[in-house]
């Protein structure tokens, strides 16, 4: 063996595409390259870093002993910054404040780290910041620490909001990925594509004289459902990859498979529109307020009704149910009769149709 | 203690020595083990051969027997006095014997292999046998797959079912006897007895004039056949809502003259059956399928005759038609005159919309002779029983679950269709027959592979949209049938339980698959599968290869496997299609491949167009379209010239969204635009929509783009729709031409006739010279060659001003003019010769008013990219020293295309390789995996 091909390393891949960060499958493989190195990736017998889940947990004495410390991390970044119905500022605080709501935590407090491109006017700055100020105070959360630095001009766009958040949980709750169980049902609890959608249209330059926006909100009232209800197994916010890549983390990771009846979704016609315009496909892009829940079978009625009436979330439904015959599969009931496997989203769309 | 001789030792010594001794009396020559492989089970072998063996001139005996997967095991023995066989003993000619019955076997048995070796000691037998017997079956092992596919019913049971004196077999729907019937879509496993199929739930009738009777007379054509029954005994066909049999059958034969959809259970599946002849009818039954708005159904007419008054047959294909296989095979439809005056009843229009072929079965089995007794000379319509996209429904309850909403009534029997079975199609080019789908008729049959790969077995998984899998074993390579679009968990579980289904049928162990290959295409759920089959064979911890193939790379190998070259070979092919995953992640489909068995270089290929929208553009054309025109670059291109076509109402409406849809996307060419762009680049240069969005060198997707332009089709309702329709538009040109030359024929050959002479300088005023007249404006063609690219985008773009200045009568290049480019165009020689040329046409009468205009431009686009790709390929060719160039991918199907293409090659003294057993689509992607993965194995091996 000569020295060339002895130093080569082996990679997945060679180069570092957006596609690698957007949520699909090479997003999965590039965290688990990166990490795979690492050595201690949780403490004790909390949930880690290879978990791959919404956030971590590290098992504490906190209130005599009976909770877990919640711990989230997550990088913000968006363009254009200001998009209908949100902002960055607003986005940072509900995506850390989501993430620890989805495992089932109390978010108690947050850091941040603000990085900020050479040349921002300080206005727009402010306008961020005053939004992100906002909706901690909003959320109920403190920011205990941050930093910032400015980068030079070019070295990264714009502004990009760093934050973790911290949040309890009682020990005996466990609400994660992995515990999808056969039987149980699938809730959504409202429309899906509306962030995406009202980003990219923004974003390219559509206008399709509607009201489209983005459904950017915090998941704040589902601390009082999970409270009521004992038989939650996990929930998510289907975030990048939308509820396509959710879904099949969650078939992955339990080991399940999961059928969504494709009439029980709904996409808003400006939100099809968009998509059909780009070609993309509305259950693979971005929602930023809504959660995935899945419960068992027999609270699954009442859990639907209580969301519907008392927590005001009127779009809610049942969109399916865990199964166990065909594991780590994602599948659809179409409207046209037959069942689509919902893959995980690649990150970017590959031409198919020959 | 060797020598210790007890008593009982001694007295088995001595019976030994006593057998031995009989067995002498049976000489060695006296006595033969025939064994013959190949299709030799499920075919009247076993009957034909006792009665052939019965009747020799020598009388002989043993035992004939099915041996599994070994095929059919024969032991002989001479049956002559002791006098007469010292005579003879050295004269029986065995040779001579084996090379009778290889001429004595059932016309659809195959013999791979015969060979007469010895019994071996311990199986013979004590005395020379009185008579000749089948014996039971045992399982064998042997490399081969003995299983016929399914026969279609023969001529002597046609007679039968039409002999009211047959009393047990006169209209009996599912009469077969030893030569015909269902075999493959019925057999559970082999060896091949009544017993391992579905047909196990009908015990033969007993009593003298009974199917056991039959059984065992080896005078009856159903000697010893396994799968016949009769109405004694047999399945029978039910109504849902009519319990009386006559009644349900009075009724179905009553709905469908009333031209309504009857549901109807056949041999591999269930059909959906109306009649063709009734537009109402046809409507209909497109509305019901929902996702079959304009795709073709095939039609089943009672005879080729029949079959005649529609479609053009030209007597040497004949043959495919009335084979025991009997596919739907396309043919070119009659002209429309011809069909309406003397025809009773004519092929609806809506049958197959705008295209130019229509696809023909005949009856395949009982029933469907039955349905024609009553039904005269109706043309049918004939099409799988399924939801779109579905595989077709075989399970009684399922059918009528899944078809309740599409068929007005049920005609299903009670026999279980153990594996679907689609029925072929079949599309003659160039004189090959080009499978579209190797289904019913073919399936279990196997492609042999030119070398012996190391791995005993690889599983291939296929491409993902009309495909197939596939199982090798040694180097004989077996596709599953048809398992249509795996997009969905029905299919994609039929993909797997088909590959399950021929390991058992061919008794393949886990262990011994050495590798699994599979489509590059990340997203395909046939990589799913494969990546499934492999995480589970790794589990039992058995070591198994993962094989990553090009699509392009499966088709051009699927075309050398079809020509039988040898392992060494090279050729340069062309692999045209729709889609195809790419070396550089790219969706690949307008190739110039270098290729090997084990490797290939991508030596050209059509200029990459942005696919802004992705799959959007394959659904929509005019999309795509307007991509490949957005992306052009003759230098005078430039938005404003694209407003012709812009405003023009039909094509807005060729999107959902209309102007919002071109809007975006003209402003994301333009965000996207090099500012001062150059203006004598062949190519255009774009920031960064070339990493933004897919970029597609297809040929399928340029042809739709093409059908865009000349207001051909608007919308992708089924695969291949818009190049189909592009194919079927430029057919009526050289319909025209093809006349011309018939009309020369006749004047040569006899008198001349003024009315031909007419006839002739017409055509060749209004067609000939017109075609010739505008081609000159696409001359000379490198100017769309760029190194190794072929710039098809150009060529489009001059077809655009083209089209459009004739069509509304104004030089659209003056328009140019008054573009801020005005100067540099006029000093452009080019540019000048090419708007002198639109000038001149447009004053033209003969050329803008010529009602053909559409399908000459058609014809002139298909031709002059065939020309340009054969051009290229041959210049690689000759730089590469490569003689053979071929042709694979769907666009394959493309008549034209390959007519040019082969013209031009063999015109350059090349040789030309085109696909003539395995399917140029996806359906043969899966023979072409195996190919690639077997060769690799073997440098595997060599290190």
């Amino acid at each position: 063996m000569n020295g060339t091909e002895n130093s080569k390393k082996k990679y997945p891949f060679e180069i570092i595409e957006l596609a690698h960060g957007a949520g699909g499958k090479l997003q999965g493989e590039l965290i688990k390259f990166i990490t795979k190195s690492l050595t201690k990736k949780k403490v004790s017998n909390g949930i880690g870093v290879d978990d791959f889940d919404d956030g971590a947990t590290i098992p504490a004495e906190i209130n005599n002993g009976d909770k877990d410390l919640v711990i989230t991390a997550d990088g913000h970044t968006i363009s254009p910054l200001f998009f209908p119905g949100g902002d960055l500022g607003k986005l940072s605080i509900t995506g850390t404040v989501n993430d620890i709501i989805m495992m089932g935590g109390y978010p108690i407090a947050l850091t941040s780290i603000v990085l900020i491109e050479e040349g921002m006017s300080l206005d727009i700055v402010d306008k961020v910041m005053d939004s992100f100020n906002r909706t901690a105070k909003e959320a109920n959360i403190a920011v205990i620490a941050g930093d910032t630095k400015v980068m030079p001009r070019g070295s990264l766009h714009e502004m990009v909001i760093s934050t973790t958040g911290i949040g309890i949980r009682p020990k005996n709750r466990k609400i994660e990925d992995s515990q999808c169980k056969p039987g149980a049902k699938i809730i959504l609890t409202g429309s899906i594509g509306d962030h995406g959608a009202a980003l990219l249209a923004k974003r390219e330059g559509i206008n399709m004289e509607t009201k489209l926006k983005s459904d950017v909100a915090l998941l704040t009232p589902l601390l009082k459902f999970i409270e009521k209800f004992d038989g939650i197994f996990a929930m998510k916010d289907p975030t990048r990859g939308g509820i396509s890549g959710a879904l099949n983390d969650w078939a992955e990771k339990a080991n399940v498979s999961i059928y969504i009846d494709e009439e029980e979704l709904i996409i808003h016609p400006e939100v099809k529109g968009i998509c059909d315009l780009l070609g993309l496909d509305p259950l693979e892009i971005a929602n930023e307020g809504k959660a995935l829940i899945c419960i068992k079978n027999e609270q699954s009625k009442d859990a639907l009704n209580y969301l519907k009436n008392e927590l005001d979330y009127r779009e809610a439904r049942i969109i399916g149910q865990v199964q166990e015959d065909h594991p780590g599969l994602v599948i659809i009931n179409t409207s046209l009769g037959g069942k689509r496997i919902l893959e995980m989203p690649l990150g970017e769309p590959i031409p198919r149709i020959c | 203690m060797a020598d210790n001789l007890t008593q009982d030792n001694l007295t088995q010594n001595i019976k030994k020595k006593r057998d031995n001794k009989k067995k002498k009396n049976i000489k060695k020559d006296f006595c033969k083990r025939i064994i013959i492989t190949g299709i030799v089970q499920g075919v009247g072998f076993r009957p034909t051969l006792f009665n052939f063996l019965r009747t020799y001139d020598i009388p002989l005996s043993g035992t004939i027997q099915n041996t599994g997967n070994l095929g059919v095991t024969i032991d002989l023995y001479l049956r002559l006095r002791k006098k007469k066989r010292r005579e003879n003993e050295n004269d029986f000619n065995w040779d001579k014997l084996v090379e009778e019955i290889k001429k004595a076997v059932p016309p659809m048995s195959y013999i791979e292999e015969i060979k007469a070796i010895e019994i071996p000691e311990h199986e013979l037998k004590e005395y020379i046998p009185t008579e000749l017997k089948i014996i039971q079956s045992n399982p064998g092992i042997g490399k081969g797959l003995t299983l016929p596919p399914d026969i279609s019913i023969c001529d002597d049971c046609v007679k039968e079912l039409n002999n009211p004196s047959m009393e047990r077999f006169y209209q009996y729907p599912f009469i077969a006897c030893a030569s015909c019937g269902p075999r493959f879509t019925i057999m559970k496993t082999l060896p091949y007895d009544r017993e391992n199929s579905t047909m196990d739930e009908f015990p033969f009738c007993k009593g003298l004039d009974s199917c056991e009777a039959d059984y065992y007379n080896f005078n009856n054509r159903r000697f010893h056949a396994q799968t016949f029954s009769c109405k004694k005994c047999g399945p029978h066909y039910f109504s849902i809502d009519e319990d009386n049999p006559e009644e349900a059958w009075q009724k179905l034969i009553k709905a469908l003259r009333k031209g309504k959809i009857a549901a109807v259970k056949g041999i591999g599946g269930v059909n959906l059956i109306t009649r063709a002849d009734i537009d109402e009818s046809v409507i209909e039954l497109r509305n019901r399928k929902k996702d079959r708005k304009y795709k073709p159904f095939a039609i089943m007419v009672p005879s080729v005759q029949i079959a005649r008054r529609y479609v053009e047959i030209p007597k040497e294909h004949e043959k495919i038609l009335t084979s025991f296989r009997k596919p739907i095979v396309l043919f070119r439809k009659k002209k429309t005159k011809i069909q309406n005056n003397n025809v009773k009843f004519r092929i609806s229009d809506f049958v197959a919309p705008s295209l130019e072929h229509i696809g023909i079965i005949l009856p395949y089995m009982g029933l469907h002779y039955m349905l024609f007794k009553e039904l005269g000379e109706i043309p049918l319509i004939f099409t799988s029983g399924n939801v779109s996209n579905l595989p077709m429904a075989i399970d009684n309850e399922k059918i009528i679950d899944e078809l309740k909403d599409l068929a007005d009534i049920f005609y299903l029997h009670n026999r279980t269709i153990w594996q679907r079975c689609d029925d072929s199609v079949m599309k003659i080019v160039c004189g090959k027959y080009n499978p579209i789908r190797r289904s019913r008729g073919f399936v279990p049959e196997y492609y042999r592979l030119p070398f012996n790969p190391p791995y005993s077995t690889i599983i291939a998984t296929g491409a993902e949209l009309n495909s197939t899998g596939a199982v090798s074993k040694g180097n004989r390579v077996f596709p599953t049938q048809h398992i249509g679009n795996v997009r969905s968990l029905e299919t994609y579980e039929f993909l797997d339980s088909a590959l399950k289904h021929l390991l058992t049928l061919l008794k393949i162990k886990e262990e011994e698959i050495g590798s699994i290959a599979h489509d590059a295409h990340p997203a395909f759920l046939s990589t799913r599968l494969a990546n499934e089959w492999v995480k589970k064979i790794e589990n039992k911890n058995l070591q198994i290869k993962r094989e990553k193939i090009y699509h392009h790379h499966a088709h051009a190998v699927s075309l050398m496997v079809d020509h039988y070259l040898q392992i060494e070979s090279k050729i340069i092919a062309i692999t045209v299609d729709g889609v195809g995953y790419g070396k550089d992640k790219q969706p690949w489909g307008g190739e110039i491949l270098l290729v090997t068995y084990k490797d290939f270089k991508r030596k050209g290929y059509l200029y990459p167009i942005p696919m802004i929208g992705g799959d959007r553009c394959a659904k929509y054309p005019a999309r795509m379209l307007l991509n490949t025109l957005l992306s052009s670059t003759q230098i005078y291109s430039k938005n404003m010239l694209l407003k012709k076509l812009i405003n023009n109402i039909n094509f807005i409406k060729a999107f959902p969204l209309a102007e919002q849809e071109i809007n975006h996307i003209i402003k994301t060419f333009d965000k996207n635009k090099i500012e001062n762009e150059p203006i004598n680049t062949k190519q255009i240069s774009f920031n960064d929509i070339k990493k933004k969005y897919p970029n597609t060198s297809s040929l399928g997707r340029w042809f739709d783009s093409c059908a865009a332009l000349l207001n051909i089709c608007y919308e992708r309702t089924y695969r291949g729709e818009p190049a189909m329709k592009l194919e079927g538009k430029a057919l009526q040109i050289i319909e025209k031409i093809e006349d011309l030359s018939n009309k020369k024929n006749i004047i040569r050959k006899s008198r001349i006739n003024q009315q031909h002479i007419d006839e002739i300088i017409i055509i060749k005023k209004e067609y000939l010279d017109v075609t010739s007249e505008l081609d000159y404006f696409f001359q000379p063609l490198n100017n769309y060659i760029d190194r190794n690219q072929i710039l098809a985008n150009n060529l489009l773009w001059d077809a655009y001003i083209l089209y459009f200045s004739i069509k509304y009568r104004k030089n659209l290049l003056s328009d140019a003019l008054e573009s801020e480019i005005q100067m540099k165009l006029e000093n452009n020689i080019d540019f000048k010769k090419r708007y002198q040329f639109i000038d001149t046409l447009i004053q033209n009468d003969k050329i803008c008013k010529n009602k053909k205009i559409e399908s000459i431009l058609a014809y002139l686009l298909i031709k002059n990219i065939a020309r340009l790709f054969a051009l290229q390929a041959i210049h690689i060719a000759l730089e590469e020293n490569i003689t053979k160039i071929g042709v694979s991918g769907g666009v394959a199907y493309n008549e034209i295309f390959i007519s040019i293409v082969k013209n031009e090659i063999l015109k350059n003294k090349l040789e030309f390789v085109q696909h003539s057993k395995i399917a140029p689509g996806d359906a043969g992607i899966s023979i072409g995996q195996i190919a690639i993965c077997a060769a690799r194995a073997i440098d595997l091996e060599k290190g």
